[in-house]
């Protein structure tokens, strides 16, 4: 906690954390779930054509239809789950301690109460449903705070754009590339550990070889060979000789260790080549689940702002010139669709 | 509302189901176009090439050529609707559909939902052509009315006492009176010197005036949607056209301005008679509340060009363009959509 800003915690009207409050309550309950390694989620909620509402309707229903979003909330939430407002009327909450299922299910609970609250404004029954944007750290997760916001937003967006109405639970590739670079890491470690276990320990400094038995082999057949012919120079012949044995001995068995360790290292690359395929592929099908999800949104329609049918209101200017009108357009549609079935 | 439906939410639409383009204004916000062209694969490779089974708009212009093309609307009406008439009407009745069921999918309806629309008919369309306009809908909303564009127009604008409407589309021009009641057969006209009108009127002028240029009419629609003005001081239309396989600049400023100044006079011959027969006394407001609708309007200069022939002809006169000339119908529909009581619509399911 040394490390934040000290923050007065003085809720909104609305009962809710400030946007700063929020967002620096979201940090601690991030690294605190970091720390201990407990799962926790971030949740976006935006009140669908919120503007379009308070363009036809005026700022008393927009107000209003926010504080009962808010209300649903706090009715589907536990007490120890934190809300507070953002930037463009949004609502940001943020659940500790809560798993994938645990999250889900509130998200749904919400939208359904949301869906079930009849607004009126000015004697005109509205509908309005809210977009939910899900971003959760998993148990361990490796994800950094400003990820764990913006895949939280981007969620959000994606349900708002998607017809809203609905949640869009986002999880970011980032933990699932880690685990695989960790597993990729501790792969290369063991090939490194075994390629050192069958190794011999090996000096290439020629000029302190260690005697080998091939050494030993050839100065026993040059020392036979000085006994029998007695001559001198013959073992200055016999330590070149030796010499020129052990040099190609030890280039060789050099050879051979850096064959192996070529092969090791290919095999290390070879596993970090997949690991970039497939981060890639990852990547491709977060795009198309993306799209396709999108393409669902489409044929789920967005929904109308009228929970029932409105008609004219008795105070409306010209009220009963347009109540005549209306009936002479039905009267004509009666009986177009009365001779048409005829 | 009934217990079982209570929890459905109503979508509204308001459709104007134009010649040129359908526009479609829901209750759910969305607002939405569509060219009214509809295209059917005209076999089975065009089919595994498109990947569809039914184009819209411009991608069904686009691909026109492997394609049974439709217009479905001509004229402002359904083409071939009277029953027996032509080969066609059953072709040209499910290209209607499509394009109908293609501008509700455009405004994103949940299945959950009532969907009560409200569709822009021409001004004097035939009972035929009402009857199949509602056959063709009916298949995709629970409750649906027709009424008349340019009443829609005026009607969502509020504009109900002593208005004159012009609603310019593809097919029709029409001009609406109204006074505070439902307008009648004898407060509407109908002209045919609309938007296709003029493409043809300027095919013409293009023709004699540089008779070695190349061109369809839908690369002169392309034009004139791009350029048309009838403003004395006009952006300078200069366009490629082919000439033996050439592109090749032409200046069409001249025959373009020409051929959309052609539309002016007959609109105002139209008016006349409809403030000619209208009462005396309130002959001066009629003239001075002239609205001016529909995609045509959006022609450069248009409303001061009817302004100035109304003064010419009829001694004054003030018109009034709408501000969203493309939605003007759809809002208008929506209105009427919304304020409507609930046991007509249910009385029409």
């Amino acid at each position: 906690m040394s490390g934040f800003p000290t923050v007065n915690f003085s809720e909104t009207d609305e009962g809710l954390f400030t946007p700063t409050e929020i967002r620096h309550l979201m940090r601690v309950e991030y690294d605190r779930a970091r720390r201990y390694g407990y799962p926790a989620a971030l949740v976006m909620i935006a009140v669908d054509r919120l503007e379009y509402l308070h363009d036809l309707y005026g700022w008393e229903s927009k107000e209003e239809i926010l504080q009962g979003v808010i209300k649903a909330l706090r009715a589907t939430t536990r007490d120890s789950d934190f809300l507070g407002c953002m930037q463009d009327d949004h609502i940001m909450a943020v659940f500790p301690h809560s798993s994938e299922e645990t999250i889900t299910s509130i998200a749904t609970r919400l939208l359904r109460v949301c869906r079930d609250i009849d607004f009126r404004s000015d004697g005109r029954s509205l509908r309005a449903t809210v977009s939910i944007g899900i971003s959760t750290l998993k148990q361990g997760g490796k994800e950094d705070f400003a990820a764990f916001l913006s895949t939280a937003e981007e969620a959000l967006e994606f349900a708002s754009r998607s017809g809203g109405d609905r949640y869009v639970r986002r999880e970011s590739a980032t933990d699932v590339i880690e685990e695989l670079r960790q597993d990729i890491a501790e792969e290369a470690q063991r090939l490194v550990e075994e390629q050192t276990a069958s190794e011999p320990a090996v000096a290439v400094d020629f000029g302190d070889m260690p005697e080998t038995e091939l050494g030993r082999s050839l100065r026993e057949l040059f020392n036979e060979h000085a006994h029998t012919h007695g001559t001198p120079g013959i073992l200055g012949l016999e330590e070149d000789v030796v010499r020129v044995a052990e040099h190609a001995l030890f280039v060789a068995r050099e050879e051979a260790v850096q064959a192996a360790s070529t092969e090791r290292k290919e095999q290390v690359d070879q596993l970090e080549r997949r690991v970039a395929k497939l981060k890639e592929l990852l990547d491709t099908t977060e795009t198309e689940l993306l799209e396709v999800a999108r393409m669902k949104g489409i044929e789920s329609g967005v929904a109308s702002i009228y929970r029932t049918v409105q008609g004219l209101r008795d105070d409306e200017a010209a009220f009963g010139q347009k109540k005549e009108m209306l009936s002479l357009i039905f009267e004509a549609n009666l009986k177009l669709q009365k001779r048409r079935d005829a | 509302m009934t217990e079982e439906n209570k929890d459905h939410g109503v979508l509204y639409m308001g459709i104007d189901l134009g010649t040129s383009r359908t526009s479609v204004s829901a209750s759910n916000g969305i607002r939405e176009t569509v060219a009214s062209y509809v295209g059917y694969p005209k076999d089975v490779v065009s089919q595994k090439l498109l990947k569809k089974d039914v184009l819209f708009g411009a991608e069904a212009v686009k691909h026109r050529l492997s394609l049974r093309f439709y217009r479905p609307l001509e004229h402002g009406v359904l083409k071939s609707s009277e029953k027996g008439k032509s080969g066609d009407y059953e072709e040209n009745v499910r290209a209607a559909q499509d394009l109908i069921a293609e501008a509700i999918r455009l405004a994103k309806p949940r299945k959950d939902e009532l969907v009560y629309a409200v569709i822009g008919a021409p001004a004097q369309a035939q009972i035929h052509n009402k009857e199949a306009i509602i056959d063709a809908a009916r298949a995709t909303v629970d409750s649906v009315m027709l009424c008349s564009e340019p009443f829609a127009v005026a009607y969502g604008l509020d504009w109900l006492d002593d208005v004159l409407v012009i609603d310019i589309g593809a097919g029709t021009v029409d001009l609406c009176r109204m006074h505070g009641t439902m307008p009648e057969d004898t407060d509407q006209i109908t002209l045919n010197t609309a938007g296709d009108f003029v493409d043809q009127q300027f095919s013409e002028l293009i023709a004699e005036k540089h008779p070695e240029a190349q061109f369809t009419i839908q690369m002169v629609r392309g034009i004139k949607e791009r350029f048309a003005s009838v403003a004395a001081e006009m952006e300078k239309c200069v366009v490629d056209l082919p000439v033996k396989g050439k592109p090749t600049s032409f200046d069409l400023t001249d025959p373009l301005r020409e051929a959309c100044r052609r539309m002016v006079p007959p609109i105002v011959e139209g008016l006349g008679q409809l403030v000619a027969t209208f009462d005396p006394e309130f002959q001066g407001r009629l003239k001075n509340r002239v609205l001016l609708a529909g995609g045509g309007s959006m022609i450069k200069g248009l409303d001061s060009a009817i302004q100035e022939e109304m003064h010419a002809r009829l001694g004054e006169g003030t018109v009034v363009r709408i501000e969203e000339p493309i939605y003007g119908g759809a809002n208008g529909a929506l209105k009427i959509a919304h304020d409507m009581p609930t046991d007509f619509w249910e009385q029409l399911k």
